[in-house]
């Protein structure tokens, strides 16, 4: 608190603040504790309050050198250089902007609000833009970076194989090294002791901090043994990893961690603030070559070998004296030496070297990025404008029933630009309390992005920030802005022709046809946009709900779902499966349990597929074989999860010893054989064309994929005859799936404390998450509605404001004549709903037309219906009844000798 | 150091009144004076540490108040009338008087009996 009083002391210029700041501060320290002793924590905001107004008072006085001691027109200090003069001229404009926005809350509020969502839009899109494009990448002598890349197929430059990064960096003459990593698709879980963490995982080569001059803040990082395949697992740890998850532990060098299951030496933590090589996204550890293999398998472990995978992106240093030129000649002669020894290969893939800051992301994904940012920022652009015009128009009606004030002060000889610049101190100040609003909102919502509430189709978490660079930018719209809509109704106003007009009587706003027209389409288009953004809002809810009721296929109302891999623990292969089964008949004896189940794969999450021949059936694509959604369930999963049987049985114990057995679903029967019955009938397996697997059972259809789909072929293998590593325990209840969590995790741990807790949640859950991008995006509709509503109401309330000054003479007359209410209202309204009917059937007519095919995604939607209709009718009309109210309401009480006086 | 009119002529701001009334009783410094305001005015009138400190600066500089002790440090400067000060007490009681005599005569106050 003693902050913001030290903050306001600011007001007063600095000589007067070295003199007096201490004693100012004692004094306000002496009130504070009276106040808290007195009244406590309110007392001591009030107090704060005063001296905080007193700073500001007292400051502007004693920039502008008034006297202290003498009221009125006292004797004037030497007024201080000219420098400070104008900051004081706008510090005391303020204080009277201030004053007078208060006395008119409704106006302040809504034009803040507005700016707010103008200009913190723009702020959070800058700050995506910043992050992606501009935001410079912590390296150290950035400008002798290059990147290197090998083209693909399609001759475009993509990653390169590492035997290939391996010749790039032989070339010691042109580069003074060279490091490689993989940016893409790894992530792992961190093993804690009492949770599992998904962690997005960067695999570099051991240079890699090196050449990039990035420091490690800790540790001496990764050594040559750790870019051999055999070698041991290390990692260098993200500086929020180590923040976040390991307390800051100043001991983690050395340590050992545990990633899916395998050992890793903590071997560095890096510098603050690197997060990895993509800008935006945040990656949160460093693993080295050696862990490919372990973590992922022996197939990405031997990536090192195969000159087919192009998986490294390369950043190389120029070695001294060496220019792109130079490095791209190199290049060349490589790639054509390459084309050379592995023709199969190579042929025809050239390898670019890119100067430095050329590339942002990489070269394919830049080329998309910068339109789309510019058409994002353009869209926001376009935002803000309308926010303006919207504001300025408040402004106008503002203004122009002060207009006999203007026109008193024009009299006295006030010049213009003092009244412009009363216009502009009052534009101002709202303008930067809508970018300070805007900017907090925008904060919010980026960290609500970065929580990763809402799903992002890559791995590793967003990382946005409002930096001073961002901050910049929004306190430059809020000055553009304050300016468009505040400077240019003020000058307006003092115009010449308008100034003697009002002279004249005339309480005219001064608008021709031609402003008033322009208007009028303007707020009109408002409405009619919004409601088309109401109505699809209407509609994706409406998709989203029905989405939400779809039948799976699944029997069981409560369900409890927990993955695990007992490989991560330790287990070999041939233990998993009867560990798994203790488990899972541990599992049933548990109260409010019903059944549990072991299945490879979720529904609706999709799992493999396998290509499949079938006697009798010829595929309509003209090949032979057919591809058809595979998943490896347990023995007791049709019965726990409720999936009906059809025909033959589900899987037996018998079936894990013996020969392949498959059960289809119902649609998969249909499909190939034109029946449902179809135990006894065989399928072949392309892989294994001789083996025929008999089918020995039918069941009914569940959702594969995604909840809108058409009923799929799927057939079913059995987990424990194909063996498992990650499963899925599904546990169908009695009472409700969330109360059993708790347990089942005890349950796990009691078992074995290592095997880790990969995904625990319930069926319902697991559909809630599959529907979060839209949900997401309906969320998104129906914000951007909510502006689209605010907008317009502030639209129709200035055309109903202007109709009413335009008029006030007509209706003075009207009521002295006798005219009711009612028919002076309605004498107002008429241009408003002229404006809003052609709107909304505009809008309705737009919103027919382009429903079909925006909705095509939603599960019972097909276009606008009558009921989405009336409801965004209705909302809208209670918006414009609510704008044309106050407005109205002071058409009614026009006092007709006030009116008329202007004679 | 005087400029303008002089002190005498204009009307003074209501601090200054309530800061020379707080003084008329013998020396103060900023903190006393405005603890003394406060207590006679039974809280009514906190100067503000603004108002309070440039209203001494410029009182001293009117010299209608005097910086007794040091004057680095404001904090410690202890403030006492001069005789121009009191002689403005005066003067302004005195106006304030004919106006409550005034408002009397209206009877917008009662009459003192």
């Amino acid at each position: 608190m003693e902050l913001l009083y030290r903050l306001s002391l600011l007001a007063y210029p600095l000589a007067f603040r070295r003199r007096y700041g201490a004693a100012m501060l004692e004094l306000y320290r002496v009130r504070q504790n009276r106040a808290r002793r007195r009244s406590g924590r309110r007392g001591r905001w009030v107090a704060l309050a005063r001296a905080m107004a007193d700073s500001v008072r007292n400051g502007a006085d004693e920039r502008l050198g008034r006297s202290a001691i003498f009221r009125g027109q006292g004797p004037h200090r030497p007024p201080l250089p000219r420098g400070t003069s104008m900051f004081s001229i706008l510090f005391e404009e303020s204080r009277h902007a201030v004053r007078r926005l208060v006395r008119a809350p409704i106006f302040a509020l809504a034009s803040i609000l507005v700016l707010a969502v103008g200009i913190g839009a723009n702020t959070a899109l800058f700050s995506i833009v910043s992050a992606l494009m501009l935001r410079p990448m912590p390296f150290a002598q950035p400008e002798r970076l290059v990147d290197v890349y090998q083209d693909s197929d399609d001759g475009e430059p993509n990653s390169s194989s590492f035997p290939a990064y391996r010749d790039m960096q032989a070339h010691d003459e042109i580069f003074a090294g060279a490091a490689a990593a993989v940016t893409t698709f790894f992530d792992a879980t961190l093993q804690l002791p009492d949770t599992s963490l998904t962690v997005g995982a960067e695999v570099i080569t051991a240079n890699y901090f090196e050449v990039l001059g990035v420091p490690l803040q800790r540790g001496s990082g990764l050594t040559a043994e750790h870019d051999l395949q055999g070698g041991r697992a290390a990692a260098v740890l993200a500086d929020t990893t180590w923040r976040n998850v390991f307390a800051a532990d100043p001991a983690i060098v050395g340590q050992t961690i545990r990633l899916s299951g395998v050992p890793v030496t903590v071997v560095g933590v890096a510098a603050r603030g690197y997060t990895g090589l993509t800008p935006g996204i945040h990656r949160d550890l460093f693993v080295s070559l050696s862990a490919m293999g372990p973590l992922w398998g022996p197939y990405v472990g031997s990536t090192l070998d195969r000159r087919d995978d192009h998986w490294f992106m390369v950043k190389a240093r120029l070695a001294d004296g060496v220019t792109v030129a130079q490095a791209q000649s190199a290049m060349d002669a490589l790639a054509d030496r390459l084309a050379r020894e592995f023709p199969h290969l190579n042929e025809g893939r050239d390898i670019t070297v890119y100067a430095p800051g050329e590339v942002r992301i990489h070269p394919s994904a830049d080329a998309e990025l910068l339109p789309a940012s510019a058409a994002l920022m353009t869209i926001a652009g376009l935002l803000l404008l309308l926010v303006c015009s919207n504001v300025a128009n408040l402004f106008l009606v503002r203004a122009t029933s002060r207009s006999d004030e203007i026109a008193l002060r024009l009299a006295m000889g006030a010049p213009r630009s003092r009244i412009a610049a009363h216009a502009l101190s009052e534009s101002l100040l709202l303008s930067f309390a809508g970018a300070a609003l805007g900017v907090v909102g925008a904060a919010f919502v980026m960290r609500v992005i970065e929580s990763g509430q809402i799903p992002l189709p890559f791995p590793g978490a967003v990382d946005l920030r409002l930096d001073l660079q961002v901050l910049g930018f929004s306190a430059a719209l809020a000055i553009t802005a304050g300016l468009l809509f505040g400077g240019l109704p003020a000058l307006r106003l003092t115009r010449r022709s308008a100034v003697s007009a009002m002279r004249a009587g005339e309480r005219s706003s001064s608008d021709s046809k031609a402003v008033r027209w322009a208007r009028n389409v303007l707020v009109g288009a408002q409405v009619a946009v919004s409601f088309v953004i109401l109505a699809l809002a209407a509609l994706y809810s409406q998709g989203l709900a029905n989405a939400a009721a779809i039948d799976l296929g699944i029997g069981a109302e409560d369900v409890a779902i927990l993955r695990t891999d007992a490989s991560h623990a330790g287990y070999a292969d041939g233990e998993i499966l009867s560990l798994y089964e203790t488990f899972r008949q541990r599992l049933e004896t548990v109260p409010g349990i019903e059944a549990v189940a072991l299945a490879g794969q979720l529904p609706l999450a999709g799992g493999g597929s396998s290509t499949l021949t079938i006697d009798g059936y010829r595929p309509p694509s003209g090949t032979d074989s057919v591809e058809v959604d595979r998943a490896a369930v347990g023995a007791s999963y049709f019965s726990a999860l409720g999936v009906p049987v059809l025909h033959g049985r589900a899987f037996e114990a018998g079936d894990v010893d013996g020969g392949m057995v498959v059960v289809v679903s119902r649609a998969m029967a249909e499909t190939f054989w034109g029946r449902t019955d179809v135990v006894g009938e065989r399928i072949g397996f392309q892989s294994s064309p001789d083996t025929r697997v008999p089918i020995v059972g039918v069941v009914e259809d569940v959702k594969v994929r995604d909840l809108a789909e058409a009923p799929r072929p799927l057939f079913y293998t059995s987990l424990e005859r194909g063996g498992a590593r990650s499963v899925y325990f599904l546990a169908s209840a009695a009472v409700d799936a969330d109360t059993l969590l708790p347990t089942i995790r005890t349950e796990l741990s009691t078992l074995d404390a290592e095997l880790p807790i990969l995904r625990l949640t319930t069926l319902e859950g697991h559909v809630s998450d599959t529907l979060a991008l839209p949900r997401a995006g309906t969320a998104a509709l129906a914000a951007f509605g909510a502006l689209g509503l605010l907008l317009a109401g502030i639209g129709l309330y200035a055309v109903v404001a202007f109709a009413v000054q335009r008029r006030t003479r007509e209706l003075g007359i009207r009521i002295a004549l006798g005219a009711g209410a009612s028919n002076v209202v309605s004498m107002v309204l008429r241009e408003m709903l002229l404006v809003a009917g052609i709107a909304l059937a505009a809008g309705w007519l737009l919103a027919r037309v382009a429903a079909p095919s925006l909705v095509e995604g939603l599960i019972g939607v097909e276009g606008l219906d009558t009921l989405t209709v009336a409801f965004t009718l209705a909302v809208l009309g209670g918006t414009a009844a609510l704008a044309a109210w106050v407005p109205a309401r002071r058409a009614a009480r026009v006092d007709p000798v006030e009116a008329l006086r202007s004679d | 150091m005087t400029y303008g009119k002089p002190v005498t002529e204009t009307p003074l701001k209501p601090a200054v009144f309530h800061i020379l009334l707080a003084l008329s009783r013998g020396r103060l410094h900023g903190l006393g004076i405005a603890d003394a305001v406060e207590e006679e005015t039974g809280g009514e009138i906190q100067l503000g540490p603004g108002t309070l400190y440039r209203s001494l600066r410029e009182m001293a500089e009117a010299e209608i108040v005097v910086q007794v002790e040091d004057g680095t440090d404001p904090r410690r400067t202890i403030y006492e009338l001069t005789t121009s000060g009191r002689e403005v007490l005066g003067r302004e009681a005195e106006r304030l008087e004919s106006l409550v005599e005034l408002a009397r005569s209206r009877s917008v106050l009662p009459r003192k009996v």
